[in-house]
């Protein structure tokens, strides 16, 4: 029969508990229980919290959580590494007038995710930086036609609704940043702005450029430069309060 | 209406007997709605004790169900949808803690060898007793992740160190070092 100490007692101590051990060793183990108070009320201990881990009661959030779960189920989730992949592949087999407005909606689309995934993140207390493995659209346009890109030679329905939404998503960007803009100095907020403004206006020309030649590569690739350019500072400009 | 709402139904529909699975997974958000009337408390129940934090259980809560929601087109009927959903919430907490934990020195799962207690736990006044739930949050990350899995939810020593990526016995250690830690508490 094995020696049983106190120290090797409490060590295999939950193995008896969980029924593992080789019987030479629960018979050592239940000899050394009937000789050692100390050691039976750390079964008798373990036991309880055994027994009451099974019964504790059922938990509830301390609000309903369903209408935003609604919100997010109502919207399609784009996988960031699939826009990125799907672009890169477009870029490398689509002819010139192939690629102008794939290239164009893969970049709003970029926008587009980022964008909402700031918004999101702003919506969300204490939301972590590494938690933007998914990222989602939210809502479609109801009008796709409005957008100031959309004419038939420039795009699909697709995506100028690519488009609408990006437009849509950078105002709620904007409000997003209204609302926590108060809290940042007001030095660098008119800076962020001022940029905000260039970027806007050499977008503007971009679009319009685009326009006149949809097929114009180097208008695509400016375009879309442009439009991370705008994405990275309006992030930066929304995220700032969450950092301090 | 949304793309969300009008997917197609899946080419089997999902068995276990609950004609709201079914619906849900067509697309049917009101049916979607009463899964999750039917099955919050105990995944919110799961995300509180598995991340100790209330708050974050919420937003977890929140994730597990748009992920059902968005995986309920692969569910079978192999097993209850009770058991499934469990273990997608399982998932999520734990896929939840290792994006966070890529911003630390090492993914927590079998962490903080030497800790007695859960970061940021006020110190125990002398004399002062504890509940279960409350001793349980007190435990240190990855002791209380296996205490809820083994004691609480039911789940195997073989299961769990599946999950976390780890051997049988380092799940075992931690489940031991959880029970002494919580009878020191209570």
């Amino acid at each position: 029969m094995d020696a049983m100490t106190c120290e090797r007692f409490e060590a295999l101590a939950s193995d008896w508990l969980d029924d593992e051990l080789a019987p030479e060793t629960l018979d050592a183990m239940e000899t050394h229980r009937g000789t050692c108070a100390a050691c039976a009320a750390l079964v008798s201990d373990l036991r309880r919290i055994q027994a009451d881990a099974r019964q504790l009661s059922p938990l509830v959030p301390s609000r309903d959580l369903w209408a935003d779960i609604e919100a997010r189920i109502e919207a399609p989730v784009i996988p960031l590494a699939e826009t990125v992949a799907a672009d890169d592949r477009s870029r490398r087999r689509a002819r010139a007038w192939q690629v102008s407005p794939r290239w164009l909606a893969a970049a709003a689309a970029g926008l587009v995710v980022l964008s909402s995934s700031v918004t999101y993140l702003l919506t969300r207390a204490d939301a972590p930086a590494g938690e933007l493995g998914t990222w989602v659209i939210t809502g479609t346009p109801e009008s796709p036609g409005t957008s100031p890109l959309t004419t038939p030679a420039t795009a699909s329905l697709e995506e100028a609704a690519i488009r609408a939404t990006t437009d849509r998503e950078i105002e709620r960007l904007r409000e997003a940043i209204a609302r926590h803009g108060s809290r940042l100095d007001s030095a660098t907020v008119a800076t962020i702005e001022r940029s905000l403004r260039v970027i806007d206006d050499a977008i503007a020309e971009s679009r319009a450029a685009l326009a006149r030649d949809p097929a114009n590569e180097f208008l695509n690739e400016q375009l879309d430069q442009t439009l991370q350019r705008k994405l990275e500072l309006m992030r930066a400009l929304a995220l700032a309060p969450s950092r301090s | 209406m949304s793309a969300a709402t009008s997917r197609a139904a899946p080419d089997t529909a999902p068995a276990g007997g609950d004609p709201d699975v079914a619906l849900a997974a067509a697309g049917d958000r009101r049916a979607f709605e009463r899964i999750y009337r039917a099955h919050l408390s105990r995944v919110f129940s799961l995300c509180v004790r598995m991340c100790g934090e209330r708050e974050r259980a919420e937003e977890l809560t929140q994730d597990v169900f748009v992920r059902a929601w968005e995986k309920l087109g692969s569910f079978r009927g192999e097993s209850a949808f009770s058991t499934w959903l469990h273990r997608l919430a399982v998932n999520v907490v734990l896929n939840a803690r290792k994006t966070e934990g890529r911003n630390r020195t090492r993914y927590e799962s079998m962490d903080e060898e030497g800790a007695t207690e859960a970061a940021g736990t006020p110190p125990i006044a002398p004399g002062e007793m504890m509940d279960l739930e409350a001793a349980v949050a007190r435990l240190p990350a990855g002791a209380r992740r296996v205490f809820v899995l083994h004691d609480v939810e039911g789940y195997k020593h073989e299961e769990i160190a599946e999950m976390f990526g780890v051997t049988v016995g380092a799940c075992k250690a931690q489940l031991h070092r959880a029970r002494m830690l919580l009878r020191k508490y209570l």
